[in-house]
């Protein structure tokens, strides 16, 4: 097995460079950093020609600039914000907490809504409560989340204060991350947005999943011996349904660490979507760099834990 | 019994009244703006109000309000941000010898008077500016301001060693003398009329003073953490905390010149867009908002049974239509040489001037102002110096006559084609006006092309939009972006020639961007030698009466050679709450320029 994962580890590194490669280059080619000083007046030419040569970018695109960017990365060193010119590093570190308290939470609350309405789900097929579940998982899964998040602002933020009812705040007040409550009622309407969404997709998978493993002969068997009900869901069906939907989680915690955009951005969550997007749009190759460095490195990272967790989980598959 | 408690009652009631009058002042009076330090001429009185004041560990206080930010600043010195977001920032910390007001009239700050020849502040030659501070001022944390500190600012933006964004105006100083502490004497190697832009701050100005006690010595400033977040400020209110992606808070500097601001503390708050950022005014989460735009205003409007109110200023801010002019000759000068060489011939058709005059009066531009725009007339301007003094007021805009512009096109050759599209020769090629107007993806510019598009359809012109994402559509040249390349035929934008008319640097022969000149930033791609001499006289002389004459001339030019369309004026526009009272906002410096004077009800 260690064999196994050294040669992951070595192609993983090779995917990292193929995806950081062409991240540059697309970053490159979609904005240019010097954009921003196309209009100010009482630039010269020297000047502009002055602020190209110290922002690196007088130097030829590949390999120059990318093989600078990657020599400092491989030291633990993602350069300078071409704007703030602040360590890259520590405006991740910056940012980071605040997007897995988030991402986090929500993650939470999907995959225990998800386990419950799925399991509901199919135990009870085609019932009210199935058809009910079905129903508003497809609001939830159409539903753009921007527009969930901006009519949750409307009415629990604006329309509850105006009516003068408990409300929750629109995110654009000023408050202490460090006091808990004040973190609590933050996190009500963007988790809830997030939930929303993310439970519809999770919950019809698990359903699928269940009501496949309710049909094998081994569940029959177990009903046959004459075990309960809830034994033979939660004993034997239940165990086996939720191994693909491990899988999926598994897959999906790297990206926890990118932060959710549109959520963050609507509900002005200071977190890694938000540094990524407001980054990106001005050509800050640095940063975008960055965070998708962070990201793609968790992805990798993760698809091998959870490849080495299937051993684990199922002693049926060897790695090598 | 009950007579004798009541009597009690009485004897403390007196007691305490007695007490409370022998005792300290009440909150309300101790909370009034203490006597300025700076207000005392006695040397024994020349001391910082709080010596030992550190912004961090500062209370905020009550007065507090909160403004909503679309953009979180990159850094907060103005000597190394190009951000509007940042410059306001930086108006609110830092401190420069003047400032702009709501007039756009140039008054003093740190300092004590505007140099001017009558008072002796500019030298005969106009070489020499002499600038006094106010005597006693103090940065925030207690150490005075002084001379050394304006001669410290210039070399740190001329000191290889640093990367400002622009070193223009600065590198025309030769020295500057500071024969004492409230004296700089600056000398110019050659005339530089736009002087009062240096040691100022505002969206087009070199930025504030630095802190040479913190600052001297030091390299890569760019990099440095106190000018990305100052610890220290000369303006009303310094840096308590910054919470990056979140908050900025800044408190009341009792150092500062005028004393104790009006409020105590001012957040601002980054929200990501201005639908977030209405919906936090709504909620009553922020009390100001800064820089919507025009296609706010019915949104703010419809606020106003909530308490919101609007605010619409007009700027010499101009959003404008123009031709691509370039020529791949270039312009041969009467000694034989060469200038203003483009990569690419702009449409052929556009050199004359009754095509450009067509398009002009082929626009019904005051029916976008007022339809789309929902501005009023004021933003319909005849000339890309709008709302300011050197305005030429003598100009009226175009008016739309497609009945004109269909005349002047059908005489200048270009008939209409059976598919409705003009076509003709020009200099001897085929040509038809199926022409490309390129700009950014804002909405607003979406709906600009639109109406465009319809109205110059009327007079056989085909318009294609091109919308393209901002960081592309301003591009450099060496990234291929279609502006300096010269790969358009028509765009849009906006920018602004203020606080100094001088906009040279857009118009010469020496700044159409080609191979050899990557870096120009003449867009239009014009070359006319006229234009350049007229220009040149802009900055002959730094007397601002001489100056607006040639000001007027080169704008009578511009109009009558119709070298461009200036579309409208844009417009500052906020929204703010009932508790917010909200000084008048300047022209030239935005809203930033007096918040010593923001106050809440």
């Amino acid at each position: 097995m260690w064999a196994y994962i050294v040669r992951r580890l070595v192609q993983a590194l090779f995917i990292l460079f193929i995806i950081t490669l062409l991240t540059f280059l697309l970053t490159h080619y979609s904005s240019d950093p010097m954009a921003q000083y196309a209009t100010k007046q009482g630039m010269t030419a020297a000047d502009r020609e002055a602020l190209r040569h110290s922002l690196g970018l007088d130097q030829p695109v590949f390999p120059n600039q990318y093989f600078k960017w990657l020599g400092l990365a491989l030291q633990g060193n993602l350069g300078l914000s071409f704007f703030s010119k602040q360590p890259v590093l520590l405006m991740i570190q910056q940012r980071l907490p605040m997007t897995l308290i988030l991402m986090g939470t929500a993650e939470v609350f999907i995959i225990g809504i998800s386990l419950v309405l799925g399991l509901v789900a199919a135990v009870k097929q085609y019932s009210f409560t199935d058809n009910l579940i079905t129903s508003l998982s497809f609001v939830g899964y159409s539903m753009p989340i921007f527009f969930i998040a901006l009519g949750c602002i409307e009415i629990f933020a604006v329309e509850f204060k105006l009516w003068g009812l408990p409300y929750l705040p629109t995110g654009a007040d000023i408050w202490n991350p460090k006091d808990p409550i004040q973190m609590a009622r933050h996190l009500v309407l963007p988790v809830f947005c997030l939930v929303a969404i993310q439970t519809a997709g999770y919950s019809r998978f698990l359903r699928s999943s269940i009501l496949e493993v309710l049909g094998l002969d081994y569940v029959r068997t177990a009903r046959a011996k004459g075990l309960s009900n809830r034994s033979v869901l939660f004993k034997h069906a239940l165990r086996n349904a939720v191994l693909p939907f491990v899988t999926i989680i598994g897959l999906d915690i790297p990206f926890l660490l990118g932060g959710a955009l549109v959520t963050e951005s609507v509900f002005s969550w200071p977190g890694m979507g938000r540094l990524f997007w407001e980054y990106a749009e001005r050509g800050d190759y640095p940063v975008v760099l960055g965070v998708l460095l962070l990201t793609s490195s968790a992805v990798v990272l993760f698809t091998i834990i959870v490849d080495v967790a299937y051993t684990v989980v199922d002693p049926r598959i060897r790695l090598d | 019994m009950n007579r004798k408690l009541y009597a009690l009652l009485a004897v403390l009631v007196l007691a305490s009244m007695v007490l409370a009058a022998c005792g300290p002042s009440t909150p309300a009076e101790t909370a009034a703006p203490p006597a300025t330090a700076a207000s005392s001429s006695s040397s024994a009185a020349c001391a910082p109000t709080d010596p030992n004041f550190n912004p961090a560990a500062a209370d905020v206080g009550t007065k507090v309000i909160t403004i909503a930010y679309e953009q979180e600043p990159d850094n907060l010195t103005g000597e190394y941000s190009n951000m509007s977001f940042a410059v306001w920032i930086d108006q609110i910390i830092g401190g420069g010898l003047g400032k702009w007001n709501d007039k756009n009239e140039f008054i003093p700050e740190l300092a004590t008077e505007i140099p001017s020849a009558d008072n002796g502040g500019v030298s005969a030659d106009g070489l020499t500016i002499t600038w006094h501070l106010k005597p006693c001022i103090f940065w925030s944390d207690g150490q005075p301001i002084t001379s050394k500190d304006i001669a410290f600012t210039w070399k740190a933006q001329m000191d290889p060693g640093n990367a400002p964004i622009s070193r223009s105006g600065w590198d025309k100083i030769a020295s500057i003398d500071t024969p004492d502490d409230q004296t700089a004497v600056i000398h110019f190697s050659a005339l530089y009329p736009p002087w009062p832009t240096l040691f100022t701050n505002g969206p087009n100005n070199g930025g504030q003073l630095l802190p040479a006690h913190l600052l001297e010595g030091k390299t890569g400033l760019e990099k440095d953490p106190e000018i990305h977040q100052p610890t220290v400020s000369a303006g009303p209110f310094a840096i308590k905390e910054w919470v990056p992606g979140d908050h900025l808070t800044l408190v009341a500097n009792p150092n500062y010149y005028e004393g104790h601001p009006k409020l105590d503390a001012i957040q601002i708050k980054f929200v990501p867009d201005p639908e977030a950022g209405l919906a936090a005014l709504k909620a009553g989460d922020v009390d100001l908002m800064v820089n919507l735009a025009e296609s706010d205003i019915e949104s703010v409007k419809a606020l106003e049974p909530n308490g919101i109110h609007l605010r619409v200023d007009g700027t010499p801010d101009f959003e404008h239509l123009f031709f691509n002019l370039g020529t791949t000759a270039g312009v041969t000068l009467p000694d034989g040489t060469v200038v203003g060489k483009s990569d690419v011939d702009g449409f052929c058709p556009f050199k004359d001037v009754n095509v450009r005059k067509a398009i002009m009066l082929g626009i019904d531009r005051l029916s976008f102002i007022k339809n789309y725009l929902k501005e009023d007339e004021k933003a319909f301007i005849a000339t890309l110096w709008p709302n300011q003094t050197y305005t030429n007021t003598s100009l009226t805009p175009y008016p739309y006559d497609p009945d004109q512009a269909n005349k002047l096109l059908d005489a200048a050759g270009y008939p209409v084609g059976a598919d409705g599209i003009r076509a003709g020769t020009c200099d001897g090629k085929p040509v038809k006006f199926s022409l490309g107007i390129e700009t950014t993806t804002a909405q607003r510019r979406v709906d600009n092309v639109l109406a465009i598009q319809a109205d110059l359809k009327k007079i056989g012109i085909e318009i294609k939009p091109n919308h393209i994402p901002a960081g592309t559509f301003f591009g450099s040249y060496t990234e291929g972006a279609d502006m300096p390349t010269g790969k358009f035929d028509m765009a849009i934008y906006t920018t602004g020639f203020y606080p100094d008319p001088d906009s040279s640097s857009n118009f010469d022969c020496k700044d159409v961007p080609n191979k050899d000149n990557p870096s120009g930033a003449n867009n239009y791609h014009l070359c006319d030698p006229k234009l350049d001499a007229m220009f040149e006289q802009g900055l002959a002389s730094v007397d601002p009466a001489a100056r607006k004459v040639a000001y007027d001339a080169i704008q009578q030019y511009m109009y009558d050679n119709v070298l461009n369309i200036p579309l409208y004026a844009r417009a500052n526009v906020y929204g703010y709450n009932d508790r917010f009272v909200f000084p008048p906002s300047s022209g030239f410096s935005g809203w930033a320029w007096d918040t010593f004077n923001f106050d809440v009800k």
